[in-house]
């Protein structure tokens, strides 16, 4: 089209140039918020931080072994109360300084400082005691207590000590745009887009020279553009695109290996939504079937379905997962209807009152879920319009979603949001009275019971047992009405090579990437 | 005065807000170190103290970092790279107004496009820019956010920003009601009898009000560009003072609404340079020769 | 008068007009030509070219029970093989069956010997170390298993079972157990039956105390009840294959387990029912893997011009080593070469075309696994094999995933102490294949106790 031409011929104008070496660009369900490390809030950070940092510990993506990029030898010491570790040699920072056994106490100094306000350290606070270096090369790690396999727990990303003055980090400073690390890529976040430049290094050699990351936006522009040859990648394929992506010669799907399940949040601080019948309730308007056929596009009976219902907060085919306790695929009305008017909730006019106010939800969802679910936002709206309450529909950037609603600071009534796990399905901060991420401060002595009993457990059964206590709890209580799972692909054209993805963490083997011409 | 009286208002709606400014950012509830943010960022000794700090180095040109939109860029640099974005914006979507201005006064754009015009002009900003992102989407798809994207978007975003809202149709109705009614005036009619130019009789008269009006424009046009960026994804000021207080960026907040502030206050400087120089020029103006 | 009033319009589209496009999207490139990857006669005797001729492939369509063997829904393929009476369709279901049992008594073996073996704790209830012998006996190691069972014999509970155990291993008895001896320790299936399915035993199969003050309960299930059903099938399979039963052993010899000892040796005749939906494409390519798991991968060479596989291979393979990356270009190519050829056989394209190349793919995919396994290259072979079971999937034009290799991907995930892959697999598969529950719990029991040691994480957005 001449307007097309038009258009392309004058931004020509102002065209730079890409890297000479192969450029891998890949769309992302959004920007990073951050490039630290220690300050990871969704998933697309911690892809981004894995290929600017290395972790202490890995798994293989392939056969699982525990290894190390950058540890030599090791040695467990004082009867298992630390571990002494061997760095390699001649690893170097983004600017060229060595990496040191000073980098790697001021990385678990960093961690133990209350100072810095880092969910991820707080964690390793709890088993983690000290650092001192015996050596440019060597350090000893302590712990509280004894660690039968402390490789397996020291799976934290290495810092550099020459970029901060101090070990209390914190979220703002320019590290968490442009960090120095010992990882392949070199990261710099502008303001649409993460540059990811290639680094060698003794313990890295990767084959693409440059990575562009993109948020995806619109899927089907998103498959457009993949189809086209313009971008490589896509991290998160929507399920309604997978079945013709399958079909395609020029695209592969690949699985990424994630535990994420879906959830609508309650605000029991909301009057209308203190009551647990009401919370019941509303689990029985919202009907499940007819929102994955509609947003997702899976219909009853499919085989091998992406997406499965949960009844608590764990997927299906996890050991945590209370079998017992039944999923609610379908609404029910009648019921809902029941529950709701013994919790005191009147009919007026085909609205649900309580007392002489009408109940009008607010309802907030993740904004980047509507790449995967279409319109679930509305659909859900609906479901709950159709069955009496008035509402507000509003979606939420991840930023926002981070500061505020995970922190407890918005004015939702409902928020539809996702979370995802690695192999530890640690829930305690989901729901836990003093939860980190409890998003609207719920509050249940019996949660709070069996959750201190997972933390308490002697055994790992005692831990089993205490979950599916937790899972029968929350489907009673349902601080969440929990949707499901659904699995996750990625799809990279198949120019790309060796694209192993690593579970969880995506791109621990990028050093094996390359663009291969067919 | 507007650039000290922004930022003042600013940090005090930061300490009018319910809850602390640094919990606001860095809740207590996900977050350890929120005195030590607060002390970091001058938060923990009320505003006045907060106010001249931030003053004191935005004087210096720092404007610190940006708290989350952007966590960890640096707003100084943010700021450089978005002024000649938003300048190119604002200036090629201006051109639509000057032509506006220049098509009207000299009767390039005839009357009888007016109705057209105004019609045209109907189109909300919101929509056209709408319509400008999805040309561009479409069209560069993964490129839509690299230089070249970007280009695209300035230039279709100043078409957007000259076109609506009716921009570019006021600018012509505007200027051609001036010179409009300055002509119907005794002298003008006295000129044009002793062979004078029509144009070169009004415009002394005129310029002082179409100086305005063209401020008045040029200001309608910088609080498009918000939209229009916003909307396009143009790495502008707007955008950012967009992103900045949907996140509580308040370090951003400050300075690009200052920025804006600045701005504005420029233009206010330029206009009544303009009318001095107008009055100037009249005032040089030989005298008309008794017949 | 019209000139000027454009003027100023045509002035400013002029600002913006008249500049040359440069640029555009990438073209979409267009339908690869096929270059040969092996011999045309060769790849002839693959089933899915041959197949794509009407006549061959009529008695397959003219039953739906190959239909359901296709899309792995062995019991309705049984069902209607019941009612076509059709005797190798049953015994192909029967094969298939005992396969996946097989493969699910290795995920319980493998998965125990972790968590109950090499991370034993304290408080595990004593009785559990029965199952570690029975696990590590299927694993291959007598000595560990007889270790594991003398402790056992000290639990009444299971002091019998263990001691069995122990006596046959003691004997020197070549494996597999024989199926009345395994239904002695499992229960009775019923008679064995090609028409019907056996009967399971009642879950869990133990419930033991932990040994801590709050005794928890520990589900356990017995992995000989796996290997006695794959046993059940595997009779089930011989009485309805008739003088085709002498083909099973090469049939199972991918799904032996790693105490049992490989078999070489060649299909019969007709042996296309027991070749279709299957990666291997002719017999000739059986004859080849069983050579690989026999002798090596030297095989490769030997069978080049024989076994479409071993010639897809051969570029790949340089006397020592296996290139896994020319593996993978090899199953792209020759699926390929085997679309054209399919098209060139009907005349047209079919709808059959894609789904039945893909087992072409597959098949070279799952030949060079096994080839680079037996080369020594463990994390080769681990590529190709998730590459096989990725691109094994179900949906438009592609096949549904192979229950036996998916569990047997199961099964080495396991043995990597890796259990979230084999976790979805399991799930996926056990509402079709109900007794394979008892894989799923030592396989959960190491997810636990994994989950204990990893380091820290927190849910993220």
């Amino acid at each position: 089209m001449a307007w097309r031409r038009t258009i392309l011929g004058l931004s020509g104008l102002a065209m730079g140039l890409l890297g000479t070496g192969a450029t891998l660009n890949y769309f992302e369900e959004a920007l990073p918020t951050t490039l630290n490390p220690l300050f990871a809030e969704t998933m697309v950070d911690s892809r981004a931080q894995e290929l600017v940092f290395d972790r202490l510990w890995y798994r293989d993506a392939i056969t699982n072994e525990l290894q190390s990029r950058v540890v030599k030898t090791h040695q467990v010491a004082e009867a298992g109360r630390a571990i002494k570790i061997t760095l390699k040699e001649g690893i170097t920072w983004h600017d060229g300084s060595s990496m040191t056994s000073k980098d790697l106490c001021f990385t678990v100094k960093s961690m133990l400082n209350r100072g810095t306000p880092s969910v991820v350290a707080a964690a390793y606070q709890e088993f983690v005691a000290g650092c001192e270096t015996q050596g440019p090369s060597v350090a000893l790690v302590r712990f509280r207590k004894v660690l039968p396999k402390p490789r397996e727990r020291l799976g934290f990303h290495i810092l550099p000590a020459s970029q901060f003055s101090s070990t209390a980090i914190s979220p703002d400073m320019e590290f968490s745009a442009r960090p120095t690390g010992t990882g392949a890529y070199k990261g710099a976040r502008t303001r649409r887009e993460v540059i990811f430049d290639a680094q060698s290094n003794t313990h890295h050699s990767p084959s693409l020279m440059q990575l562009q990351l993109r948020e995806g936006g619109d899927p089907l522009l998103q498959i457009r553009t993949l189809e086209g040859g313009e971008v490589q990648g896509i991290v998160v394929v929507p399920p309604g695109s997978r079945a013709d992506l399958r079909a395609s010669d020029e695209v592969t799907l690949k699985s990424y290996d994630l535990r994420s399940w879906w959830f609508i949040a309650v605000n029991t601080k909301n009057p209308a939504l203190q009551d647990k019948r009401v919370r019941q309730a509303l689990n029985l308007l919202i009907d499940r079937t007819e929102l994955r056929e509609y947003t997702i596009g899976v219909k009853p009976g499919d085989r091998n379905s992406p997406c499965e219902f949960i009844s608590g907060p764990f997927v299906s085919v996890s050991p945590y997962y209370n079998r017992t306790i039944p999923t609610v695929p379908t609404a029910n009305r009648a019921k809902a209807d029941a529950l709701l008017k013994a919790a005191g909730l009147t009919r007026i006019g085909g609205r649900w009152h309580l007392g002489e106010q009408p109940i009008t939800l607010k309802i907030g969802m993740l904004a980047n879920l509507n790449n995967e679910a279409t319109d679930l936002l509305e659909q859900v709206g609906n479901q709950l319009g159709d069955a009496g309450f008035d509402r507000q529909t509003s979606k939420v950037s991840a930023d926002e979603w981070s500061q505020e609603v995970v922190s407890g600071q918005s004015d939702f009534d409902l928020v539809i949001g996702k979370w995802s796990f690695g192999l530890v399905e640690a829930v305690g901060d989901l729901f836990h009275t003093n939860g980190r991420k409890n998003i609207f401060g719920y509050t249940d002595a019996g949660v709070d019971e069996f959750l201190n009993a997972y933390e308490d457990a002697v055994t790992d059964t005692e831990q089993k047992d205490a979950y599916h206590k937790l899972h029968a709890r929350l489907a009673d209580e349902l601080p969440y009405l929990f949707l499901w799972k659904l699995d996750t692909k990625s799809a990279w054209r198949t120019e790309v090579r060796g694209n192993i993805i690593t579970p969880y963490f995506y791109f621990t083997e990028i050093d094996s990437w390359k663009v291969v011409e067919n | 005065m507007l650039p000290l009286m922004v930022p003042a208002i600013i940090t005090g709606l930061i300490w009018a807000l319910p809850g602390d400014p640094a919990s606001l950012i860095c809740p207590p509830s996900r977050c350890s170190g929120t005195q030590a943010l607060a002390e970091r960022w001058n938060l923990d000794a009320g505003p006045f103290q907060f106010f001249v700090g931030w003053l004191r180095d935005a004087l210096a040109l720092n404007f610190g970092r940006s708290w989350s939109a952007f966590q960890g860029m640096d707003v100084g640099n943010l700021l450089a790279e978005a002024i000649p974005v938003s300048l190119m914006l604002v200036g090629l979507a201006s051109l639509w107004i000057f032509t506006g201005v220049f098509g009207a006064a000299t009767g390039w754009i005839h009357r009888r496009l007016d109705p057209l015009l105004q019609t045209s002009g109907m189109i909300p900003v919101l929509v056209l820019a709408l319509v400008g992102a999805a040309i561009v989407d479409l069209t560069y798809g993964f490129g839509s956010s690299g230089q070249e994207g970007q280009m695209a978007r300035i230039i279709i975003g100043s078409a957007v920003l000259g076109l609506a809202d009716g921009a570019f149709a006021g600018a012509v109705a505007g200027t051609r009601g001036l010179f409009s009614s300055e002509s119907r005036q005794r002298y003008v009619g006295v000129a044009i009898l002793r062979g004078e130019r029509e144009l070169a009789n009004t415009l002394p008269n005129v310029t002082p009000a179409l100086v305005g009006q063209l401020r008045a424009r040029l200001l309608h046009l910088l609080s498009g560009a918000v939209v229009v960026e916003v909307m396009l994804k143009i790495n502008g000021i707007g955008d950012l003072l967009w992103a900045g207080t949907l996140e509580q960026d308040f370090g951003l907040v400050l300075g690009t609404a200052t920025l804006f502030a600045v701005g504005s206050a420029l233009l206010l400087v330029l206009q009544a340079m303009c009318e001095v120089a107008v009055a100037l020029h009249v005032r040089r103006s030989p005298g008309v020769q008794a017949a | 008068m019209m000139r000027a009033a454009w003027r100023g319009p045509a002035l400013l589209l002029g600002f913006v007009a008249g500049f040359g496009g440069c640029g555009s999207p990438k073209d979409v490139a267009g339908p690869r030509a096929s270059e040969a990857v092996i011999d045309a006669a060769l790849l002839a005797k693959a089933w899915p070219v041959r197949l794509s001729s009407d006549a061959e492939r009529a008695p397959f369509e003219a039953d739906p029970g190959w239909t359901h063997i296709f899309e792995r829904r062995y019991p309705l393929a049984l069902m209607e093989f019941n009612r076509s009476g059709n005797a190798a369709g049953r015994a192909r279901v029967h094969q298939e069956l005992a396969a996946v049992y097989r493969q699910g008594a290795l995920i319980a073996a493998n998965a125990t010997h972790h968590v109950y073996g090499a991370d034993r704790a304290p408080t595990d209830p004593l009785a559990l170390q029965y199952i570690v012998g029975v696990s590590r006996a299927m694993r291959g190691d007598a000595a560990a298993a007889q270790v594991a069972l003398a402790e056992a014999t000290l639990v009444p509970a299971v002091a019998a079972q263990a001691a069995a155990w122990s006596t046959w291993l003691e004997g020197g008895h070549i494996w597999p157990p024989d199926r009345a001896w395994l239904e002695a320790r499992t229960g009775p299936m019923g008679p064995v039956d090609p028409t019907t399915q056996p009967l399971l035993m009642a879950m869990p199969h133990h419930q033991l105390e932990e040994r801590t003050a709050q005794g928890a309960t520990v589900d356990a299930n017995d992995p000989t009840a796996l290997l006695a059903l794959s046993e059940w099938h595997l009779a089930a399979a011989r009485k309805a294959a008739g003088k085709g039963a002498a083909d099973l052993p090469l049939l199972m010899n991918t799904w032996r387990l790693p105490v049992e000892s490989a078999v070489t040796g060649s299909l019969g005749a007709g042996a296309d029912a027991w070749l279709f939906g299957r990666g291997a494409l002719c017999p000739e390519d059986l004859s080849f893997l069983a050579d690989v798991d026999a002798s090596g991968p030297g095989a490769v060479s030997a069978w080049a011009d024989r076994s479409p596989l071993a010639a897809a291979l051969a570029p790949a393979w340089d006397g020592s080593k296996l290139n896994h990356e020319k593996v993978l270009d090899q199953s792209v190519l020759l699926m390929r070469q085997a679309q054209v050829a399919m098209v060139q056989a009907t005349g047209g394209e079919a709808g059959f075309h894609r789904p039945f190349a893909l087992f072409v793919r597959l098949g070279v995919l799952r030949a060079g696994m096994q080839v680079a396994d037996k080369a020594g290259q463990y994390r080769d072979a681990g590529i190709l094999r998730l590459e096989a079971l990725e691109r094994m999937e179900g949906g438009k034009g592609s096949v549904q995933r192979d229950p036996a290799f998916a569990l047997s991907v199961a099964a080495w995930d396991a043995g990597n102490r890796s259990p979230l892959r084999p976790e979805d697999i399991l799930h996926n598969l056990v509402t079709d294949f109900p007794a394979l529950a008892a894989a799923r719990t030592p396989l959960e029991a190491l997810h636990l106790r994994l989950n204990r040691h990893a380091a820290p994480s927190t849910p993220v957005h």
